[in-house]
C-alpha cells in the first residue's frame, strides 16, 4: 500500500512539475521538453504493441508520418483548427493501421516484422514520388493554425501546453486501457499466443485491435511534431526512425509505462548534450549504448531498478 | 453423445497420424485413450481442440460441427484442454493465469465491471481446487514442475467447460504428486466429461470409465477397463510392450 | 530494342540484391540472428573498395574488400552477437548498434557526401543500336560465380556440410562432433563477406555513401521472406524477378514509383504466402 502511496505522490508530482516546467525553463527548453512528450507518444506506440502484446513491430513511423500529413496537408487545403487536426491525425494514424494491421496480424513470428517494415519503405517512396504534394526529399513547411485563435505555435510556450495535455491523455488513457480485460489479454498474446487461442481469446482480433490502437498514438505524435515543428517529411517514415521509437522503448524498459519515458528522456537529452560538443557522436554513442543494454540490461533502465528493488 | 468424430482423418507430408477415425464421447463419462508412442492420441486432442484442421472428417459437439472453428470458437463453445508441457503465462503471478482461463472472449472485455466479484470468486475456488490458493501471487514460472502441472489443468478448469481434454496430466510427475493429480481428477468426474490421454496405467485404470486403445491412427479396441485389460489385441501391442 | 538496357539493369541489379539476401538468409538461417546491419556490411565493402581499389586494383580491392569485412563480422559475432543466440528480437537491437556505431564511424572518417568510383574496366559493350557498359556484365557475372560458388561449397566441402547440419538441427549437429561455434563464426563472417563483396560490385555504378545500405537492408530481407529462407535458388529467383520488375516499370513510369509497386507487390506476396514462394508449408 505504502508502495502504491509513492508512485501517487511520484506521479502528482511529476504532472505538477510538468505543468509549470514553462515558468522555470527557458524557451528552448520548454520547447525541447515539447518534442520530448511527443516522442514519448511515439515510444508508448511501438511499447503498446512490442512489450505489452508482444508484436516487434519496424513500421510505427509509417503511422507518425501519416499523422503529420493529415495535419500539414488538410492545414494547407482547408486550415481547419487544432481540435479538428489531432483527431484527424489520430483518426489517419488508426485507419492506416488497420489497414496494414489487418494484414501483417495474420503472419506470426518474423515475418510480422517485415511485413510492418514493407509499408516504410512504400510510404517515403510515395513520398518522393509525389513530391507536389508531400515535398519530397525538402519536406513541407507548414503553418500551423492558432490555438484558440490567438496563440501562435511558434511560441514554444504554446506548443508546449498544446503537447502537454495529449501527453498526459494517452498516459492515462494507456493506464486505463492496461487494466481493463482487454489490456490484460494482450498479456496473455504476448506471452503465449497460442495458449491464449484455446482458452478461448480471439488473438488475431486483439493483435489487430493493439495494432490500431498503437497507430493512433502514433498518429498523435505524429500530428503533435507537425504543429510544433511546422515541418513535415516524407523520409520521417523510415524503418530507421520506427528503431528510434524502439530503442527509446527498450533503453527505458519494454512492458512498463514509465520505460519510454525514461529512455525517451535520457536518450534526446544525452543527444542534446552531445550536439554541442560533437555533433555526429550521439548516433555512434547510442550505437554503443544499445549493444551495452542489449548485453547487460535486456530489460531496460527500468526493468533493471525495478528488478534490483524486487530482489 | 457429447462428442462425435465421424472418418477423421490428419495426414502429416505422407504419413496419416489419424486415419478414419469413428469416436464417440458421452455426456459426463471419463474417457482414457491409450495406445503406444506414434498412436495418434496427442493428434486426436489437437483436432478436436482446433488447433490442427483434419485433413478429412468431421467432429460435431452435441451434433454441431466443429471442426472448421478455430480453437478460440471452440474453446467458447465449452472445450478447455490442459497441455502435456504445461503451456502457462510465465510472468504473469498464479491467480493471473488462473484469471486468464475465466474471462474470455473479446465481447466480455470491456463490460465485465460489474463481474469484477464473480470472477475473483471463481479464481479462488479453482486455486482452491488446484491447491495452489497459498502461491497465488506468485508469478507462474517460479513454480516447480509439478504445481505448473497443476496449474495448467487449473487454467482449463477455470473456463468452467463441459468437455476437458487432459494430455498425459500426470506425465514426469513423481507418485505423490502423481496422486494429487488422481484426486483432482476424481473431484471432476460425474461434473465435467474428461477425455484424457496418459500413459500411466495405474491412472487410467483406477480413473476411466471407458478406455479407447488407438493403434496406428485408429480405433484398436474400446471397452471397460476390465475388458481392455482382457483384451488379447490390447496385450500383444500395447501392455506386453509396457511390461 | 527498347527496354533491353532496362531488362539487363534489372539482371544486374537482380543478381547483386540476390548476392546481399543470400548472406541475410544465411545469418538468419544458422544463428537465427536478424542482422538489421547487413546493408552496413554491404556499405563497408563499397567503403573500403573505394580506399584500397587505387593501391591494389580491382581485383585486389575486392578480395580485400571481402576479407577484412568477413573479419569484422566474425568478430563482431564473437563479442556481440554470440550471447545472443536464439534471441531474434535481442540480436535486431544489437545489430541495429552495430549499425549505427558503423555508420557514424564511416560517416565521420569518409565523410557524409556521395562518392564517385570510376568504372573500372571503361569498357563500352555496342548491342545493336544501343551501348551497355560491359562492366555491368562483369558484376552479374561475378555475383553469378559467387553464388554458384557458395552453392558448391554448401553442398560439397566439409565446412559447408557442417553450416548445413547447424541449420537443420543444431543440437545434432553438436553431438556428432560439428565445431558449432566456429561455424557461426564462419557462418557471419561469409554472410558479411557477401554483402561487402556486392557492396564493393556496385560501387562503381552507384558510387560510396555512408547511408546506402539502409535501404537495400529491406528489400533483402523482404525477398529472404518471399524466396523462403534456407532456399538459395528460391532468393536468387525473387531477387531477379523484383528487380526486372522494378525496371521494366522505369520503362512506364518515374524510377520511384516503380519501385514503389515493386515494394508493394512484394509485401503482398509476403502476406499471401509467409512461409514464402518456394518454402514449405511449416508443419502445424
Amino acid at each position: 500500500m505504502s508502495g502504491n502511496r509513492w508512485q501517487l505522490l511520484a506521479g502528482a508530482a511529476g504532472i505538477l512539475g510538468l505543468v509549470l516546467a514553462p515558468t522555470f525553463l527557458d524557451s528552448f527548453w520548454v520547447f525541447f521538453l515539447a518534442e520530448i512528450l511527443l516522442f514519448i507518444l511515439f515510444a508508448q506506440s511501438f511499447n503498446l504493441l512490442f512489450g505489452y502484446t508482444g508484436l516487434l513491430s519496424l513500421g510505427q513511423s509509417v503511422y507518425f508520418t501519416v499523422g503529420a500529413y493529415t495535419v500539414a496537408l488538410l492545414i494547407r487545403q482547408w486550415k481547419p483548427g487544432v481540435g479538428l487536426l489531432l483527431p484527424a491525425g489520430v483518426l489517419t494514424g488508426m485507419v492506416s493501421a488497420a489497414l496494414v494491421g489487418s494484414l501483417a496480424v495474420r503472419v506470426r513470428g518474423h515475418g510480422f516484422i517485415i511485413i510492418t517494415a514493407v509499408p516504410t519503405v512504400v510510404l517515403v517512396l510515395l513520398g518522393q514520388d509525389q513530391s507536389a504534394w508531400t515535398g519530397g526529399d525538402n519536406g513541407l513547411n507548414i503553418i500551423p493554425p492558432k490555438l484558440l485563435g490567438q496563440y501562435s505555435f511558434f511560441d514554444p510556450t504554446v506548443s508546449y501546453y498544446a503537447v502537454l495535455p495529449c501527453f498526459l491523455a494517452t498516459m492515462f488513457f494507456l493506464r486505463w486501457l492496461l487494466a481493463t480485460p482487454l489490456g490484460q489479454a494482450f498479456l496473455l498474446v504476448r506471452e503465449n499466443e497460442a495458449r491464449a487461442a484455446v482458452l478461448g481469446y480471439d488473438t488475431l482480433r486483439l493483435k489487430f485491435v493493439a495494432f490500431v490502437i498503437a497507430g493512433g498514438i502514433a498518429g498523435l505524435a505524429g500530428a503533435l511534431d507537425a504543429l510544433v515543428t511546422a515541418y513535415v517529411i516524407p523520409s520521417s517514415a523510415s524503418w530507421t526512425v520506427a528503431a528510434d521509437a524502439i530503442i527509446w522503448t527498450l533503453v527505458g524498459g519494454a512492458g512498463t509505462l514509465l520505460g519510454p519515458v525514461v529512455g525517451t528522456g535520457v536518450l534526446l537529452f544525452a543527444r542534446e548534450f552531445l550536439s554541442d560538443i560533437w555533433a555526429h557522436g550521439y548516433p555512434l554513442l547510442l550505437g554503443l549504448v544499445l549493444i551495452g543494454v542489449v548485453l547487460f540490461a535486456p530489460q531496460g533502465v527500468v526493468g533493471a531498478l525495478r528488478k534490483r528493488m524486487g530482489g | 453423445m457429447l462428442l462425435t468424430t465421424r472418418n477423421l482423418t490428419k495426414h502429416f507430408g505422407g504419413v496419416a497420424a489419424i486415419q478414419g477415425l469413428d469416436f464417440q464421447v458421452d455426456a459426463l463419462e471419463t474417457r482414457a485413450v491409450i495406445g503406444p508412442n506414434g498412436a495418434g492420441k496427442t493428434t486426436l486432442l489437437r483436432l478436436i481442440m482446433g488447433e490442427l484442421t483434419p485433413t478429412r472428417g468431421e467432429i460435431f459437439l452435441n451434433g454441431q460441427p466443429i471442426h472448421h472453428l478455430p480453437s478460440h470458437r471452440i474453446a467458447r463453445l465449452g472445450i478447455a484442454k490442459a497441455f502435456q508441457i504445461p503451456q502457462i503465462f510465465p510472468s504473469l503471478t498464479v491467480a493471473q493465469n488462473v484469471q486468464a482461463g475465466v474471462g474470455h472472449g473479446l465481447a466480455s472485455l470491456w463490460l465485465n465491471g460489474g463481474r469484477q466479484a464473480q470472477i475473483r470468486e471463481r479464481v479462488a475456488q479453482v486455486l482452491d481446487q488446484i491447491h495452489l490458493a497459498d502461491k497465488a501471487d506468485l508469478p507462474a514460472s517460479e513454480l516447480a514442475h509439478g504445481e505448473q502441472k497443476r496449474l495448467e489443468i487449473g487454467l482449463a478448469l477455470a473456463q468452467s467447460p463441459q468437455l476437458l481434454l487432459l494430455d498425459e496430466p500426470t506425465a514426469g510427475l513423481s507418485h505423490a504428486e502423481t496422486d494429487e493429480i488422481m484426486q483432482l481428477i476424481r473431484s471432476l468426474q460425474g461434473k465435467t466429461t474428461l477425455v484424457m490421454v496418459e500413459h500411466d496405467m495405474r491412472v487410467v485404470m483406477s480413473l476411466a470409465d471407458t478406455i479407447s486403445v488407438l493403434h496406428f491412427g485408429q480405433l484398436l479396441a474400446q471397452g471397460t477397463p476390465q475388458e481392455i485389460r482382457a483384451n488379447p489385441k490390447v496385450q500383444e501391442i500395447y501392455l506386453s510392450q509396457h511390461g | 530494342m527498347i527496354g533491353l538496357p532496362q531488362l539487363l539493369n534489372g539482371f544486374v541489379w537482380g543478381w547483386i540484391v540476390a548476392l546481399v539476401a543470400l548472406g541475410l538468409n544465411l545469418i538468419y538461417g544458422i544463428l537465427g540472428i536478424i542482422n538489421v546491419a547487413h546493408g552496413t556490411f554491404y556499405m563497408l565493402g563499397a567503403v573500403i573498395a573505394l580506399v584500397l581499389l587505387p593501391s591494389l586494383g580491382f581485383w585486389g580491392g575486392l578480395l580485400a574488400a571481402c576479407i577484412l569485412v568477413g573479419l569484422i563480422g566474425a568478430v563482431t559475432e564473437r563479442l556481440v552477437l554470440r550471447p545472443l543466440l536464439d534471441r531474434p528480437v535481442m540480436t535486431i537491437l544489437a545489430t541495429f548498434g552495430i549499425l549505427l556505431a558503423l555508420e557514424q564511424t564511416v560517416g565521420l572518417t569518409f565523410g557524409l557526401s556521395n562518392r564517385a568510383v570510376p568504372d573500372p574496366f571503361g569498357l563500352q559493350l555496342r548491342l545493336g543500336s544501343i551501348t551497355y557498359p560491359g562492366y555491368r556484365l562483369v558484376v552479374a557475372l561475378c555475383a553469378m560465380l559467387a553464388i554458384g560458388g557458395l552453392d558448391l561449397f554448401l553442398k560439397r566441402t566439409r565446412w559447408g556440410s557442417w553450416v548445413r547440419a547447424v541449420n537443420q538441427h543444431r543440437e545434432l549437429a553438436l553431438v556428432q562432433g560439428v565445431p558449432v561455434p566456429r561455424v557461426y563464426s564462419l557462418t557471419f563472417a561469409l554472410g558479411t563477406g557477401l554483402a561487402a563483396l556486392s557492396g564493393v560490385l556496385v560501387a562503381p555504378i552507384v558510387g560510396v555513401h555512408y547511408l546506402m545500405g539502409v535501404d537495400i537492408v529491406i528489400l533483402a530481407f523482404v525477398v529472404v521472406i518471399v524466396g523462403g529462407t534456407g532456399n538459395l535458388w528460391g532468393t536468387v529467383l525473387v531477387a531477379i524477378g523484383a528487380a526486372e520488375l522494378e525496371n521494366l516499370l522505369t520503362l512506364v513510369t518515374r524510377p520511384t514509383a516503380a519501385r514503389m509497386i515493386t515494394f508493394l507487390a512484394l509485401g503482398l506476396l509476403l502476406v499471401i504466402r509467409p512461409q514464402g514462394l518456394f518454402g514449405e508449408k511449416q508443419a502445424e
